[in-house]
């Protein structure tokens, strides 16, 4: 299978509409998608127009891409599309593992965007970001106190925005799956 | 493309009207071996049928009349579901054919070849292991696996290999979590699962398992013991190792 091959068989997990084709022109360096039918309401073909700008025909079925072969390095694309399908939380954790993938993630959330980075300065916001996060997970103050092997009051009091020992903050924050950066 | 009426109805005809991705097969040969493996995307999101045959069976050296592949996964996927384990929804739709939704993580072996180190957080193992154990899984391979590195958490699919009288090999991510975390192989742990294990009767468990064989009940009821016994990732790495 061409790398060619490999890449449009990643890029179809990541979107809904249905590709029939893609053909290469101009000595490889220029290549058109082309869709079963005209594409309408396609989130992860969105992304993808902001991951590799191109243009697209009238008929919106399909979407031709200049200068592949100079700008893109389509195996790393591939990997990229075959780690995160293109969701949100996967190509932004992925970049914060990966450098490569970084200039992506800053290409499709622009660059103010593309680090969840916060700075925490108070009690009271590390307990709301904690907590929201744990929401968002869909764990109880139970599981919670499981996994981190504190007891319900700490997390009460934590919670209420009470202070907190830094290695109970720190098992809280490994819980819900948030990294701790200190900076000079 | 039948499909059976387990599966509800909205679920089928979204796939019905779904396209067929292309799916992976470079690097995966056990893939060529399952008869039938479609992935759809539809407007409910990725569905994956699997159909095995008469020929994966003997393969295996699984005699149908005693579960088959596509029964054992079921089994397996209800099991789950009882101890709270999160795997992807799975429905049965005829004895030799699953339907399960797919997940967009990609497996371990994509991502440890493309990223080199997994994070693995110890309870989730823990319960994985656990689970992988009482099943009796035999086919836990780095492909049998997803890895969710937003949460890092392993994501156990393809359960079909399960419920038989002898015992697999280490699951890889129990490999993989030995050698680069030794350090909380000894911790105690309590989870939610282990304590939903603990209080599973063998009445209920064959209820959700109701296997034919007795040899394979015989085994299912011991680990199921075992895994009550369970305190740390070394004892069900011990247990592997006899």
């Amino acid at each position: 299978m061409s790398d060619l091959d490999q890449f449009i068989n990643a890029l179809q997990l990541c979107i809904k509409s249905e590709i029939s084709s893609i053909t290469q022109a101009g000595n490889d360096n220029d290549a058109v998608i082309t869709f079963d039918s005209e594409v309408k309401d396609d989130t992860g073909l969105e992304i993808f127009e902001k991951l590799i700008p191109g243009h697209w025909n009238e008929k919106q079925d399909a979407y031709s891409m200049s200068g592949i072969s100079i700008n893109f390095d389509f195996e790393l694309i591939t990997q990229f599309l075959l780690l995160t399908r293109l969701k949100a939380d996967n190509m932004l954790k992925l970049a914060e593992l990966d450098s490569r993938y970084q200039p992506y993630v800053d290409q499709i959330f622009g660059k103010q965007h593309s680090r969840s980075s916060e700075e925490i300065q108070k009690i009271d916001q590390a307990s709301r970001k904690i907590f929201e996060k744990a929401k968002h997970k869909t764990l109880t103050m139970r599981q919670l106190a499981e996994l981190t092997g504190l007891t319900p009051m700490t997390l009460n009091n934590f919670k209420s925005g009470k202070d907190i020992k830094l290695s109970n903050l720190m098992k809280l924050c490994k819980a819900v799956g948030i990294k701790i950066k200190m900076e000079s | 493309m039948p499909l059976s009426q387990n599966i509800p109805s909205s679920i089928l005809k979204a796939i019905q009207s779904g396209i067929k991705l292309p799916l992976a097969t470079k690097n995966y040969p056990s893939r060529g071996q399952t008869a039938v493996q479609e992935l759809y995307q539809t407007s409910k999101g990725k569905f994956f049928r699997k159909k095995s045959s008469i020929q994966n069976h003997q393969h295996c050296q699984i005699n149908p009349k005693n579960g088959t592949l596509a029964e054992r996964e079921y089994w397996a996927y209800m099991l789950a579901q009882k101890i709270g384990l999160n795997v992807p929804r799975l429905w049965l739709a005829d004895q030799f054919t699953t339907v399960q939704v797919w997940l967009d993580y990609p497996d371990a072996r994509t991502f440890a070849t493309s990223q080199g180190k997994m994070e693995l957080q110890a309870d989730n193992v823990y319960n994985c292991a656990l689970f992988d154990w009482l099943t009796g899984q035999i086919d836990r391979h780095d492909a049998n696996y997803l890895y969710n590195y937003v949460d890092r958490k392993v994501i156990l699919v393809d359960s079909a290999h399960s419920f038989l009288k002898y015992s697999g090999s280490i699951p890889d991510y129990l490999k993989y979590f030995e050698i680069g975390f030794s350090k909380e192989l000894a911790k105690p742990i309590t989870t939610l699962l282990h304590k939903t294990l603990k209080g599973l009767t063998e009445e209920k468990l064959n209820k959700l398992v109701p296997l034919k064989e007795h040899n394979e009940k015989i085994a299912l009821k011991r680990r199921l013991e075992q895994t009550s016994e369970a305190r740390c990732i070394q004892d069900i790495i011990d247990l592997y190792r006899g």
